[in-house]
């Protein structure tokens, strides 16, 4: 497998860096704009995504990490909310210490993914990759890999005559 | 590439299930309490404290007694999966009305509890209570919390007798948390249901016992003192849900001829 070469901090605009870091800043903003349901963080990210996806592939690396290291956090909270709420709510289950235990989980899952994303937002400031654990790999390889039917010639408007 | 990330996802989610696991089985009742004592030395102990309350107190040996508690008791214990002791019910010739739990499933009445109450469910009910207490627990864990772990064992290694007074009085005299009074009415109000016997009638027992307790001195009701009332207790109670279709079967005693043994 081939891979595009890295972009070097010098070789980025301030515009690119701060586009960037914007990825990891999505869901502060989300939580600043008073939005605490966890989905809402990553609706923005895949809207950021979206947005940055014509960008530079740093810009896209550091979107794309920021979008699925998102997903699992999204989803345990999610479950700890369907669980809350089942538990205090509808009174269908009780607490029980696979519950209490979820929720210590949760809570050192959520600080780990903000101290990760902090120091992902700083590092792609600095116009540096920055890698976690299993999604660096992942967005790396979906961002940076050179396929085949990049730059061939469907992407192309003018074309040859077919003779 | 894709193994090396796999390996990272592997890690990942190990990390986070070994979270989820440790803190899932971590005994937080451990910490709380560092020691349990078997059931044997339980057994023990309640030998020594039995022979201890023995000697302080006046038991009622009363066949016809001691057969209408057992009618009552059976009908409770009957409904009782898996009851963790044996229990034996004594009945001490005392005034106050109280019933009290020690170890090994020993449960005390004082005869002024039979004067007290109304009928064979209401005293189906405060026993029930008293069981609940047992079944949680709650006297080892009071006594292991007061005095700790080393004097119990000091007790039933060498038996001392004023060692034993003591946590006898403890048992009889001091009140559980209010915590440990719920958990012991919940499990009474699911054990009447069970029963066939009406769960309000403790709060019927706990208004009346309330009231009287605003009117007389207080020296003569001793099960409000050990078991402080909350109006919440009351209410749960009283609130108590049953289904339409139940019905509560009477148990089949006399109350006035049962309080006429006591003479």
């Amino acid at each position: 497998m081939e891979y595009y070469d890295l972009e070097q901090p010098d070789e980025l605009t301030k515009k690119e860096k701060e586009d960037a870091m914007g990825a990891y800043l999505m869901m502060f903003a989300a939580i600043g704009a008073g939005l605490p349901l966890p989905i809402i963080n990553l609706i923005a990210s895949v809207i950021y995504y979206f947005v940055q996806k014509k960008n530079t592939r740093f810009v896209r690396f550091h979107s794309l990490q920021s979008l699925w290291s998102q997903v699992p956090t999204t989803l345990i909270n999610a479950g700890a909310m369907y669980w809350t709420l089942q538990i205090f709510l509808f009174d269908n289950l009780e607490t029980s210490d696979r519950y209490y235990g979820y929720l210590i989980m949760l809570v050192i899952l959520n600080l780990s993914y903000f101290a990760f994303s902090i120091v992902g937002a700083v590092k792609a400031r600095n116009g540096k990759m920055y890698y976690f654990l299993f999604f660096g790999k992942l967005c790396y390889h979906q961002v940076y890999q050179i396929r085949d039917d990049e730059g061939d010639e469907s992407s192309n408007v003018n074309l040859p005559p077919r003779l | 590439m894709r193994s090396g990330a796999l390996r990272e996802l592997g890690i990942l989610i190990a990390i986070f299930a070994m979270i989820w696991a440790g803190f899932s089985y971590y005994n937080y009742d451990r910490i709380e309490n560092p020691f349990t004592i078997s059931l044997e030395k339980e057994a023990k102990l309640s030998d020594f404290m039995n022979k201890h309350l023995m000697t302080d107190f006046e038991f009622i040996h009363n066949q016809s007694l001691d057969s209408t508690i057992q009618i009552i008791t059976d009908r409770l214990l009957s409904n009782l999966d898996s009851a963790q002791y044996e229990y034996k019910f004594h009945i001490i010739n005392e005034s106050e009305a109280n019933a009290f739990t020690t170890l090994d499933g020993n449960i005390y009445i004082f005869s002024g509890l039979i004067n007290e109450v109304t009928s064979a469910e209401e005293l189906a009910l405060i026993l029930a209570h008293e069981i609940g207490h047992a079944e949680h627990k709650h006297v080892v864990d009071k006594l292991i919390k007061t005095i700790g772990i080393e004097a119990l064992f000091s007790i039933m290694t060498g038996g001392d007798p004023v060692l034993i007074s003591e946590i006898s009085k403890l048992t009889m005299s001091t009140s559980f948390d209010r915590l440990n009074e719920e958990e012991a009415d919940d499990f009474a109000l699911e054990l009447a249901f069970d029963s066939q016997i009406n769960p309000r009638r403790l709060a019927q027992f706990f208004i009346k016992m309330k009231s009287k307790n605003q009117s007389i001195i207080q020296e003569k009701l001793e099960f409000i003192s050990t078991h402080p009332m909350s109006n919440d207790r009351i209410k749960k109670s009283s609130d108590f849900e049953l289904s339409d279709d139940f019905e509560e079967v009477p148990i089949p005693l006399d109350w006035e001829v049962v309080k006429g043994y006591l003479n």
